[in-house]
């Protein structure tokens, strides 16, 4: 048997012994059999490569992002917090932790209307109430006039029954004087004649024009329709808009269409400027005792005061003066607008 | 406790540890200069394809919590490695949720290259053929050596780290060297498929 017959040698030249001292890193006494082992594990745990270290820009960079800022604790002393830790350390409530609380939900139906919005509607709805009104007057041939003439489909003209209840009031008969009473019942217009002209009556203030207005709306007289016309058309210039009237009308008057059956009363401490001496007019188509409603602070009664003594021509100067004297002890209310009284003869 | 000396900071740890959890960004460069490459190879032998994601979000982990770690560098190490392996089984979970489609194949011409990629690979050869020798043994064998050599963690954590006993550990880390030493000394033995 030859030498190079030999079988090889039989399981592995080292032990276990020789692989924990491979793994370990010790090194001097390794067999010849583990050395490229040895060398592999040697390039292991060599010194870093540049690929290794390439990215401590950003290892900074988190470092920088994520790191507690400021001197912390250290955790191998296990002694006290330092002071100048406390002494930067901005300590948050715990309030503050909490996660910030989820945005309120937004519900179109739940949200509440602002003020502002609500006025256009109701000034569309009053509008829309008034001309059914009158359409329901010419309806049922409570107009008179051209236009009962034309929506009378062929019945008797107003104009007859209308002339019932043309009279010129007396300027003795005064309305109900103001005594006090915050807001005083106005009585409905009781004088309108056949031929009264189609201009709209002088009035003395947006209150007494919306008042008149809302009474024409809520009780349409025969041959009133001409003058409803013109008194829209002078709302409609005031408050901006045929559509603003009912919201201008609001300033002055009380919600007419709150009692629809009675009358709207003018608000206390608003209306117009003061007495203009309406009934100088003299055109007898009004009388004296329809509205006489002062509510006035004192500056806005001397505006009356004044007013009749401008016009000085007639009794409705007198309603005036009288509604003066005695609504003088009726307002005290601090208040009151200056010059904002109204006054109708 | 550290077999391994040549990446560890010394008697000067707990100075450096403390710093950077003060704060001090130089010293975490220190920790991290010091650990960073064996992390980069341990995680490149058992995930190449995401070695360099996983280690930055490695980090990213360590920097959050490191100013409530307490403990010396072997625990650090310990700790170091264990966040890395838990962002591997995660990246691993992640990938098996949302498998991703390969793209084309790119050119030669377009893969991006760094200048002096080619020296650097050629200085670095031999560690890359260590790992790239590494990369074929069985993932637990590869796992272990790797934990030993590089990280230089012992039986005892590795088995704690890896939830199984020392003598596993241990049992793992000869059957890696043996068949490491098989590899090397005689061609065509089996590679990751056998153990």
């Amino acid at each position: 048997m030859s030498d190079s017959q030999v079988p090889p040698p039989w399981g592995p030249a080292y032990d276990e012994r020789d692989l924990d001292a491979l793994l370990s890193g010790q090194t001097g006494s390794t067999p010849a059999a583990l050395r490229p082992v040895e060398s592999t594990l040697a390039a292991l745990r060599s010194g870093a490569t540049g690929r290794e270290l390439a990215r401590e820009a950003a290892a900074r960079a988190a470092f920088r992002a994520f790191a507690p800022a400021g001197p912390a604790v250290a955790p191998m002393a296990g002694g006290a917090e330092p002071a100048a830790v406390t002494a930067h350390t901005l300590v948050l409530p715990p309030a503050d932790r909490r996660p910030p609380p989820a945005p309120r939900r937004r519900h179109r139906h739940r949200r509440p209307a602002a003020k502002g919005t609500r006025r256009p509607g109701i000034a569309v709805t009053g509008v829309a109430a008034a001309a059914l009104i009158v359409v329901a007057a010419a309806v049922t041939g409570a107009l008179t006039g051209s236009i009962g003439e034309l929506t009378s489909f062929g019945r008797q003209p107003a104009s007859a029954s209308a002339s019932a209840r043309a009279s010129a009031q007396s300027p003795g008969s005064q309305g109900p004087l103001v005594t006090g009473a915050a807001r005083v019942p106005i009585p409905r217009p009781k004088a309108t004649t056949a031929s009264a002209p189609a201009t709209p009556r002088p009035t003395s203030g947006p209150g007494s024009l919306c008042l008149e207005y809302f009474e024409y709306s809520f009780h349409p007289a025969p041959g009133g329709a001409a003058a409803w016309f013109a008194l829209e058309g002078q709302l409609s210039k005031l408050a901006g808009g045929p559509f603003e009237i009912y919201g201008y009308c609001l300033r002055y008057l009380d919600d007419p269409l709150a009692g629809r059956g009675g009358s709207p009363m003018i608000r206390a401490g608003t209306g117009g400027s003061g007495a203009s001496g309406r009934g100088s007019q003299g055109t007898g188509s009004l009388s004296p005792a329809t509205v006489s409603p002062v509510t006035a602070s004192p500056a806005s009664r001397a505006n009356q005061g004044a007013g009749t003594a401008g016009q000085g021509t007639g009794t409705a100067g007198q309603g005036a003066g009288t509604a003066d004297e005695s609504g003088g002890t009726a307002d005290q209310v601090p208040g009151g607008d200056p010059g904002a009284g109204v006054a109708k003869p | 406790m550290c077999v391994d000396t040549q990446h560890v900071v010394g008697d000067d740890f707990a100075a450096v540890l403390a710093a950077a959890q003060g704060g001090s960004e130089e010293q975490f460069a220190v920790l991290w200069r010091d650990a960073n490459p064996a992390l980069v190879r341990y995680l490149r032998v058992l995930v190449p394809d995401a070695a360099e994601d996983i280690a930055a979000e490695t980090w990213v982990s360590v920097v959050r919590g490191l100013a409530a770690f307490i403990g010396d560098e072997g625990a650090w190490r310990a700790w170091l490695f264990t966040t890395a392996r838990r962002r591997m089984l995660d990246q691993a979970r992640h990938l098996r949720r949302h498998p991703a489609e390969p793209l084309d194949e790119i050119g030669v011409a377009e893969v991006p290259t760094a200048p002096g990629a080619e020296q650097l690979a050629l200085d670095n050869i031999a560690t890359e053929s260590a790992i790239a020798l590494l990369g074929r043994l069985p993932e637990q064998q590869a796992n272990v050596i790797l934990l030993r050599v590089v990280a230089g963690l012992d039986t005892d954590v590795i088995a704690e780290m890896l939830g199984t006993s020392a003598g596993a550990v241990r049992v793992a880390a000869h059957r890696g060297l043996r068949k490491l030493e098989a590899m090397l000394t005689r061609p065509g033995v089996t590679t990751r498929a056998g153990v």
